[in-house]
Formats: structure tokens, C-alpha cells, sequence
């Protein structure tokens, strides 16, 4: 469970670095058979107070890649799993903003954004998990 | 004065034991909850605080109405069919037209109308489309100014919709903006202006029609002030 949490972190970690780079660079992104990705990404809520949000997303894939990595280890301490948990949360959260967007705001949904999303999803779930699993203190 | 390693260890080490124990406290997972969920309510709020729009920035004190610039009462009317990849367009629009603006247009003596006269490609037409889409905003002219400035020769990309809408939310248009140009609402519309265009005799862009008389090519301010003042008198 430890390890599918590492591959959705990273997975995540990949396609935010791929959007930041279509963000910065101006190119297309490749669209995963439906469009909407440059509808997206091209909309005014493709930045939050002038940070690329694909650049948020980075950040926050990496830091879940790095803790559930920490994971991965024997006798990781439980603060990882906080960590992983409040990442989770957060990322969870603002995905259901973005979608909420996507859905109600722009009308156009981003193949890679669904795919960062659902990664993000899955890491906090998988705490979740874990957390029912590890008794409480 | 260095602290014993076995004063820094300690603590850390039994919390670490304690924890290894037992998962996190719920204490510890409601004071991180808190904090994940202030965070992104944060970032909302802190992002739906756009900076208010940009004053209209090409036409101050000027009524305009979508593509319509001065009031009807105005004696001379001045209608120019445009491409807005044509670099004489461009040369008229960001040379001449500031200074009919100012000196004409909002004294209330000319009237001036846009036309569509896309011929050299779609991204013509996308250009032409809009600015029709920023009217609805009544930002028509803020964007024709925008796009004239952008040109970078002809088919190039330069004003493929994607780069069209990065231009209009530099300007501060709306959402709607991007789907009224990816819906491709006023394609009809341009293309109507330029029919309209061919069947007054429109061959070549900039041409302006003023008061009723085609005059082709670009023009300086001195030139249209030498044809403007007499109609004037």
C-alpha cells in the first residue's frame, strides 16, 4: 500500500512537472483524446495569485513523492503519516476546487489535471487507510 | 559550551519510539486537518482577489459601443475594413488612429466603425472573432488595440485562440471571453462583415470608407485631417 502511494506521488509529481513546463514554455499540452487541455490551461484560473497552479501541484506531488518515500522504510515514524494525511487533505481539497472549475466555470475538463487529481485522491486515501489500520494514541 | 549529543538524542529518540508504537494521535490529525483545510481556503480566497480590471485603455472619455467608437451625432463617420494580420492595418491603428481618437473621435466630430475584412487566414478570422467576444465586455477596442500590437507576421501562430485568450486575460476579460471565442460565436459575424466589404468593393486592407468615399491603404493623421476638416465645415 506504502509503495502505491509512492508510484500515485509520483505519477503526480510527473504530469504537474509536465503542465508547470507547458505552462512556462507557452507549448500545447498534448491532449489525452478529449481536448480542453489549452481551454484549461489558457483560462485565467490557470494561475492563483500569479503562481501557476500545475506549479502548486508540483510542490505539493513532491513533497507527498518524499514522505511516502519515507515510508517505504521500516519503522517510519508516525509523522509521516500525518504529513501524508495533511497532504493529502489539502491537495484532495483544492483538486475538488479545481474540478469544481473545470466543471461549472471554464466547461472544459484537462485530461492531465483529472490524472494529477485523481493521484492526489489516491495518496490521501491511502493515509486514510493506514490510519484506521495504525491505532490511535 | 557544545551540547552533549546524548542531551539532543533523547527526546528525539522516545518520541520516535512512542510514535513507531502508535499511530498519530487525533489530536495531532485534527490540528494538521485544521491547518490543510485553512491552507486551501487561503489559496481560494487569496485567488479570486484579482486585481479589478483594467480601465478601458483605448478609448478614455469616449463612448464605444462593440465596434462602434463616438456618438451618432457625430458629422463624419469614418468605417475601416481591417485584417488584423495586415501590417498597413497595424500601421494605421497603432500610428494614426491615437491621434484620431484624441483629436477627433472624442470631440464628438467623427464616428468611427470597425469592419471585419478577413482575408489573409483564420487566424484572421480568430482575431476578428475576438474582439467581437471582448465587445461583449465593451472592451472591442481595448483588444484591436492589443492584437494590432501583438502582430508578428502572418499565419505564424501569433493569434492561434490560445494565444488570443492569453492576450485577452492580460487585458482582464472574463471567462465568458474564452468560450465565446472557442464557440467560435461571431465566426458568422466576421465573415459577414467581409462579404459586406467585397460587395462595396473592399480589394485591399486598411480601406476606409469616410462618410461614404473608399479611400485604400494606410494613411497618416495629416492625411485623414486633410480629408476630415473639410467635411467638417
Amino acid at each position: 500500500m506504502r509503495l502505491a502511494a509512492l508510484a500515485l506521488a509520483v505519477i503526480g509529481s510527473a504530469v504537474s512537472a509536465y503542465l508547470t513546463w507547458v505552462h512556462y514554455s507557452g507549448q500545447l499540452a498534448l491532449c489525452l483524446g478529449a481536448g480542453g487541455c489549452e481551454t484549461v490551461q489558457a483560462s485565467q484560473y490557470a494561475e492563483l495569485a500569479g503562481v501557476p497552479v500545475a506549479l502548486l501541484g508540483l510542490v505539493a506531488f513532491v513533497a507527498a513523492t518524499a514522505i511516502t518515500a519515507l515510508r517505504l522504510r521500516a519503522g517510519a515514524s508516525a509523522w509521516t503519516l500525518t504529513a501524508q494525511f495533511g497532504i493529502g487533505l489539502a491537495g484532495t481539497l483544492f483538486a475538488a476546487y479545481l474540478t469544481y472549475l473545470e466543471l461549472f466555470v471554464i466547461h472544459a475538463i484537462c485530461p492531465w489535471c483529472v490524472v494529477a487529481d485523481s493521484a492526489m485522491v489516491g495518496v490521501f486515501a491511502i493515509a486514510l487507510l493506514e490510519l484506521r489500520a495504525a491505532p490511535s494514541a | 559550551m557544545a551540547r552533549t549529543p546524548r542531551q539532543v538524542r533523547t527526546p528525539r529518540e522516545a518520541l520516535a519510539t512512542s510514535a513507531r508504537r502508535t499511530g498519530p494521535s487525533r489530536r495531532q490529525l485534527g490540528i494538521v486537518a485544521a491547518v490543510a483545510v485553512a491552507a486551501v481556503a487561503a489559496l481560494i480566497v487569496l485567488g479570486n482577489m484579482q486585481p479589478p480590471p483594467p480601465p478601458s485603455t483605448s478609448a478614455a472619455g469616449i463612448t464605444v459601443s462593440a465596434n462602434v467608437m463616438g456618438g451618432i451625432t457625430a458629422p463624419v463617420t469614418i468605417e475601416e475594413f481591417a485584417d488584423f494580420q495586415c501590417p498597413a492595418c497595424r500601421v494605421f491603428a497603432t500610428g494614426t488612429e491615437p491621434q484620431l481618437r484624441t483629436a477627433y473621435i472624442a470631440t464628438g466630430k467623427v464616428r468611427f466603425v470597425f469592419r471585419h475584412f478577413a482575408f489573409i487566414g483564420a487566424e484572421s478570422t480568430w482575431a476578428g472573432e475576438a474582439v467581437e467576444c471582448a465587445g461583449e465586455e465593451g472592451r472591442f477596442f481595448d483588444l484591436h488595440d492589443r492584437i494590432y500590437a501583438a502582430q508578428r507576421g502572418e499565419n505564424t501562430g501569433a493569434f492561434s485562440k490560445l494565444n488570443l485568450q492569453k492576450i485577452a486575460r492580460d487585458l482582464g476579460l472574463s471567462a465568458g471571453f474564452d468560450a465565446c471565442l472557442a464557440g467560435d460565436r461571431y465566426a458568422q459575424r466576421v465573415r459577414s462583415d467581409t462579404t459586406a466589404g467585397q460587395q462595396k468593393g473592399v480589394a485591399a486592407t486598411p480601406t476606409l470608407f469616410i462618410n461614404g468615399r473608399k479611400y485604400e491603404g494606410t494613411m497618416s493623421f495629416e492625411q485623414l485631417q486633410a480629408i476630415i476638416d473639410p467635411l467638417l465645415k
